[in-house]
């Protein structure tokens, strides 16, 4: 009787390789996702400003947000003081500024306010289209 | 006279066999190309700011770190203010670009933020960046 004889191959089919390695490729491609860096810039002044650099302002021309909160936020404009909510505040400013364009508005956030308070507020000045902004943590006995 | 012509015979398909080349070629390119955060950083929650605007040059942040208990954190360590402006302004001299991402947790008190910017100013790194996740 004839036995028949049945071949093996002893090799790694290649033509799947490609298929395998793209594969791979697409797994990687779908799941790296790149680290963003995403937030609100800003440019600090430099720390001690000489005698020259100080600017004198008016203080029409300055208006406060002392905050305490993000339910507690104290808006100060010459005699003028009140509580506003953050969704106000834009639309408040925004008037401000288009009456008055030399206006600088400062955010001055109580030492133990929450950070985030402090963001909510920029980020409405940011809205409101604010470009002059200072920032300075309330001195105590100050608001 | 006749003569024969030679008919010359155009293989129209592409070569399969250089496709697996080409794919680990690729893979080994983004293998290599793609970079993982080397620091762990902390567990924190970001604010949120509908103005979040996305920084271009990722390569020149610095991140400073401050926890909700404010607790400030650069590479992993915990240190005082005056201690992360001294790291800072090394670092500043290396990288003259170089902007100062604060990641702080949204809970995190306020004066520690102030902190950092004093020692940011101090190091002479004026560009900062408060790091936030966008409002939905």
């Amino acid at each position: 009787m004839l036995k028949r004889r049945i071949k093996t191959s002893d090799e790694i089919p290649t033509s799947s390789m490609a298929d395998i390695a793209f594969l791979l490729l697409v797994f990687f491609l779908v799941t790296t996702h790149f680290l963003e860096e995403k937030g609100l810039g800003l440019v600090l002044p430099e720390p001690n400003p000489s005698k020259d650099q100080i600017a004198k302002v008016r203080k029409s021309n300055m208006m406060y947000f002392v905050v305490h909160g993000s339910n507690h936020i104290v808006m100060k404009h010459q005699d003028e003081e009140r509580v506003m909510a953050v969704p106000e505040i834009r639309s408040f400013v925004h008037a401000r500024l288009q009456a008055n364009d030399q206006l600088i508005v400062s955010i001055k956030p109580a030492p133990d306010a929450p950070y985030g308070a402090m963001i909510d507020v920029l980020d409405e000045l940011r809205a409101a289209d604010a470009r002059k902004i200072t920032l300075g943590q309330l001195k105590p006995g100050e608001g | 006279m006749g003569t024969f012509k030679k008919k010359t015979r155009v293989d129209t398909e592409i070569p399969a066999s250089s496709m697996a080349d080409l794919a680990f070629l690729l893979l080994i390119f983004f293998m290599v190309s793609t970079v993982f955060k080397t620091e762990q950083g902390l567990k924190i929650i970001l604010p949120e700011a509908e103005m979040t605007v996305k920084i271009q040059k990722r390569r020149d942040v610095r991140h400073v770190w401050v926890n909700r208990a404010g607790t400030i954190n650069v590479d992993d360590l915990p240190m005082s203010s005056f201690k992360m402006a001294q790291i800072l302004n090394g670092d500043l001299q290396k990288n003259p670009g170089m902007i100062v991402g604060i990641r702080a947790d949204a809970l995190a008190p306020y004066t520690v933020v102030n902190d950092v910017l004093a020692g940011c100013q101090l190091a002479g790194a004026f560009r900062v960046q408060f790091a936030t996740t966008t409002e939905k």
